[in-house]
């Protein structure tokens, strides 16, 4: 009797101590947001509504006078339209916040005619959970300057920390 | 190469499970041949049951699967004594002290964790007096208190567009304590007079813990692994009992 309850014992032990195992380390929390962009026309009354990127828009980065343009089979890679229109649904076009630095430089290229955005902001890391480690999230955002051959008028969010919603509203000429 | 296989093998918790299987299989053989050749003796001995009495002592142990996993090279230790006395027929006041470090290691994140801890409770021995042997089957609970030091070594931010992930590193150490009830299941098998081999298994529940700036407390020591403020532990320990009768 008792030699059988000890064998189960131990059997439930074993069971139970195996079962107890690792966790896989797959980040699913969200992480660092993203700069979202929406484009933004006025009607006759002034009032505004969200419109979808234009056809023939570039959009990429630029660090201490050099562009981010990637390449493959000899072709320009931009970050836009290329790797990261997020949401067809809600126009938004999802930008890479800098998180080396305290501010960033993007172009936007048509047809030719080049603008370009400087944004600065401070930035802050949370812990977010083991898989994750830690996000930056950004505070004090605010557009240091921009070019107009393109853009009539440009704002953004003084406080990002999710990339559920537009950041940076963009009305062009 | 062949060295990290057998080290991975003595690691893996099947194959400690399975030595201490062989372990007791071998004991109970050992048991059988003694109540077959003892019958008579054995018959004697339950005329006089009433008369006899519990075996008295201090027994001291130590854990086994720290010191293993060290011995083979992880950055984790483990070092802890534990000690039960048998205050009333089937009840045993019993404990543990110790020290921890744990290392964790991943693309986002490196931290450490040390710290000291003590637990004390009891254990109920469901097997009862049971003749010729002093094993024991055992529900336990504990109160766990620890204190140790949190550091986060480094921790990376991606960075892809930008060419350059992030890596923040020397951020921080941070002293926490932490508080917990154990529940456990444990058997412990004398091998040779006096001398235990044993297991256990429980849950611990954390009820507090020193909130940290900006991080938390995902390893305890003594607590282990915290999920959701539970740990599942398993342990395997080698004890011996010094007698008071």
């Amino acid at each position: 009797m008792i030699k059988k309850l000890t064998v189960v014992v131990i059997a439930f032990i074993t069971i139970v101590g195996s079962s107890s195992c690792e966790s896989t380390g797959i980040c699913l929390d969200p992480v660092t947001p993203k700069l979202m962009l929406g484009f933004v026309d006025l009607d006759g009354l002034g009032n505004e509504e969200d419109i979808s990127p234009p056809d023939s828009l570039l959009i990429y980065g630029n660090r201490d006078g050099k562009d981010i343009i990637g390449e493959e089979n000899g072709k320009p890679i931009y970050l836009f339209p290329n790797q990261s229109q997020e949401d067809q649904k809600t126009n938004l076009i999802a930008l890479i916040f800098d998180v080396n630095r305290d501010s960033l430089t993007y172009l936007f290229k048509i047809e030719g005619v080049i603008d370009t955005i400087n944004i600065k902001y401070h930035r802050k890391q949370s812990f977010i959970s083991q898989n994750c480690g830690y996000k930056s999230t950004f505070y004090d955002v605010e557009i240091k300057n921009f070019t107009t051959n393109l853009i009539l008028k440009a704002s953004i969010e003084q406080t990002i920390e999710y990339d559920t919603e537009r950041h940076l509203k963009i009305i062009l000429k | 190469m062949i060295q990290k296989d057998i080290s991975r093998l003595f690691l893996n918790k099947r194959f400690l499970v399975a030595v201490l299987l062989l372990i007791s299989v071998v004991s109970f053989a050992q048991e059988k041949n003694e109540e077959i050749s003892n019958n008579e003796a054995k018959q004697s001995r339950e005329v006089q049951r009433d008369t006899l009495h519990y075996k008295y002592g201090l027994r001291l142990g130590f854990d086994l699967s720290g010191p293993i996993q060290a011995a083979f090279g992880s950055d984790n230790l483990l070092l802890k004594a534990t000690v039960d006395a048998r205050i009333y027929k089937n009840y045993f006041l019993a404990g543990e002290f110790g020290g921890e470090k744990n290392v964790y290691k991943s693309e986002n994140l490196n931290y450490s964790t040390a710290g000291y801890f003590v637990t004390i409770g009891g254990d109920y021995n469901i097997l009862g007096y049971t003749l010729g042997r002093n094993d024991v089957l055992a529900f336990g609970i504990r109160y766990g208190i620890s204190r140790f030091e949190q550091t986060v070594d480094e921790y990376k931010i991606q960075n892809g567009y930008w060419n350059d992930d992030a890596f923040i590193s020397n951020i921080s150490t941070q002293i926490g304590y932490a508080h917990w009830a154990n529940f456990r299941l444990s058997l412990k098998v004398e091998v040779l007079t006096n001398f235990y081999l044993g297991t256990s298994v429980g849950a611990n529940f954390l009820f507090y813990d020193t909130s940290l700036d900006n991080f938390d407390n995902l390893y305890i020591p003594g607590f282990g692994k915290n999920r959701n403020n539970v740990s599942w532990v398993f342990h395997y320990t080698v004890m011996y009992l010094i007698p008071f009768n």
